[in-house]
């Protein structure tokens, strides 16, 4: 069974990966994962990221299924991966390290 | 119909030939014996950002805050009257440090070691056996230290002398409040340690003089053919304070994932009604090292503590008003988190890198051009601050 709302069960390899439940550990993901991986998910979010934001923003936040909440978890790895992807491509890796010495101690999506 | 796009015009030496021109001594930068100056005459006597009113959102909410610098731990809380106070976190009794945790809400803190129990607004309620002191309660609350709040921002003052703080800000507290951050209840946070002076570091944040060598690909919309540097088109000063207004790069237009964030952010802004506020391309740096950028999607902080003369702390806040109302804003929110932290990410070797040089003592002086004055006006006002304390104390 998926663990993402239907019609986004093509996203289900990346739940393991990329399904990460603070902004900080975002990061870390971003950091840690490869660049090939970093591109598999860039490239599996970028045609549906619009339409599940519109998914989870017809649901109000409070109201999120199991499943939603795991779609909006990749939703905000996506907020980390594309421009790593998108912007930075090969020289995300330099900087992960300096990145890691930014940790992040708060974000909204982490106070639900 | 588009009205035309003005070409942009860079600020001249004129409009800053009141800083000076001349080379800035390289040890201002490095220098151990300099910085403990500092400490006393710019950082002991300047309000100092210590956090925000949505931290301490009901009578018994407190914070903790370190400042190394001073080896100081203060306990900002809010009392019963509503009202935020300051106080040293320290028991009055025989000094034990009186909080853990860093934030927290309660009636009463009471000291672990004899059971000296202080109210949120700093009185000594109760301490067992109090008769055998022969003392007054009320000579034993617990040591205030100065606060004000400006645009929600709570500054504190060390010192014995503090001016009001909107007298203080020399005419920017009124622009202040017309951000975001006055009426934020929520806000990003990241924090970082740096091998660098607490001026070099903020410097780095100064100028875009920097920005098309250090930050090619996350900075390339700040230039633009008539503006390669992503120059600003404006400086001014307040006192101590300066500020700039920020070049809009008319071919910039965000793309992709960062114009989808800034799109799902839309609605929420506009709800708050920030989007057509007066001063939302400034850029505002208060002395001694906390700078606000005014944008109102991206109105976000960075204070620079001072830990010694080589090595500082920052602290960067970016502002909400209102909780994350849908999927769309909290994506939005982190899309802009990832945006500030990624282009900051890219300045942290090269500003070692310029502590490192400062630190070998190879130069006598370093120099600022035209489009650097704000690092110049910063230490232009460091130095008449310390030279005027040195005078006053004959050091
Ligand atoms: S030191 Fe705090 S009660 Fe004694
Ligand atoms: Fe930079």
């Amino acid at each position: 069974m998926s663990a993402l709302p239907e019609g986004f069960v093509t996203l289900d390899p990346y739940v393991a990966d990329w399904a990460v439940a603070s902004a900080d550990a975002r990061d870390a993901a971003r950091s840690k994962q490869p660049i090939a991986a970093r591109q598999a998910f860039h490239a599996a979010m970028e045609p549906l990221i619009a339409s599940a934001l519109d998914h989870l923003d017809a649901i109000p936040l409070s109201a999120h299924s199991p499943a939603d909440h795991t779609l909006m978890l990749l939703a905000l790895s996506y907020a980390h991966i594309a421009p790593s992807v998108a912007v930075l491509g090969a020289d995300d890796d330099r900087h992960a390290i300096y990145r890691r010495r930014l940790p992040i101690t708060r974000a909204t999506a982490d106070e639900n | 119909m588009n009205a035309p796009i003005p070409k942009f015009t860079p600020v001249g030496p004129d409009a800053v030939a009141h800083l000076g021109t001349a080379p800035i001594p390289a040890r201002y930068y490095a220098d151990a014996d300099w910085f403990a100056a500092e400490r006393e005459a710019v950082f002991r006597r300047s309000w100092l950002y210590i956090g925000h009113v949505c931290e301490l959102p009901e009578p018994g909410s407190f914070i903790r805050r370190e400042l190394e610098l001073f080896g100081v731990s203060l306990l900002i809380m809010r009392g019963k009257d509503g009202q935020i106070r300051a106080f040293h976190n320290v028991c009055t009794h025989r000094g034990t440090q009186l909080v853990e945790e860093a934030q927290g809400k309660r009636a009463t803190f009471s000291c672990p070691y004899h059971m000296w129990t202080y109210g949120a607004d700093g009185a000594l309620v109760s301490a067992p056996d109090f008769e055998a002191f022969g003392l007054d309660k009320k000579d034993c609350a617990l040591k205030s230290v100065a606060l004000d709040v400006c645009a929600g921002m709570i500054f504190v003052w060390l010192a014995a002398d503090a001016p009001p703080l909107r007298n203080w800000l020399n005419g920017l507290a009124e622009p202040l409040e017309t951000l975001p951050v006055a009426r934020a209840t929520h806000f990003h946070e990241y924090v970082y340690e740096i091998n660098a002076n607490w001026k070099l570091t903020y410097d780095n944040f100064q100028e875009n003089y920097h920005l098309r060598f250090i930050h090619p690909k996350t900075g390339k919309a700040a230039g633009g053919p008539d503006n390669p540097f992503g120059y600003p088109l404006e400086y001014a000063f307040h006192g101590r304070h300066r500020k700039q207004r920020i070049w809009s790069n008319p071919e910039a237009r965000p793309q992709g994932a960062q114009g989808l964030a800034f799109a799902k952010l839309m609605p929420g802004a506009a709800e708050a009604d920030i989007l057509n506020t007066p001063y939302g391309r400034h850029y505002f740096a208060l002395f001694p090292s906390f700078f606000m950028l005014g944008t109102p999607l991206q109105n976000f902080m960075h204070v620079v503590y001072p830990l010694s003369a080589t090595r500082s702390r920052g602290v960067i806040r970016i502002y909400w008003i209102g909780a994350d109302r849908s999927a769309g804003e909290r994506f939005g929110r982190e899309s802009v988190l990832t945006m500030v932290r990624d282009i900051h990410a890219e300045d942290i070797s090269v500003i070692e890198a310029g502590q490192r040089g400062l630190s070998s003592g190879a130069l006598e002086h370093i120099h600022f051009q035209t489009n650097e004055a704000l690092c110049r006006h910063l230490i232009n006002g460091v130095v008449e601050q310390v030279e005027a304390w040195q005078a006053r104390v004959g050091g």
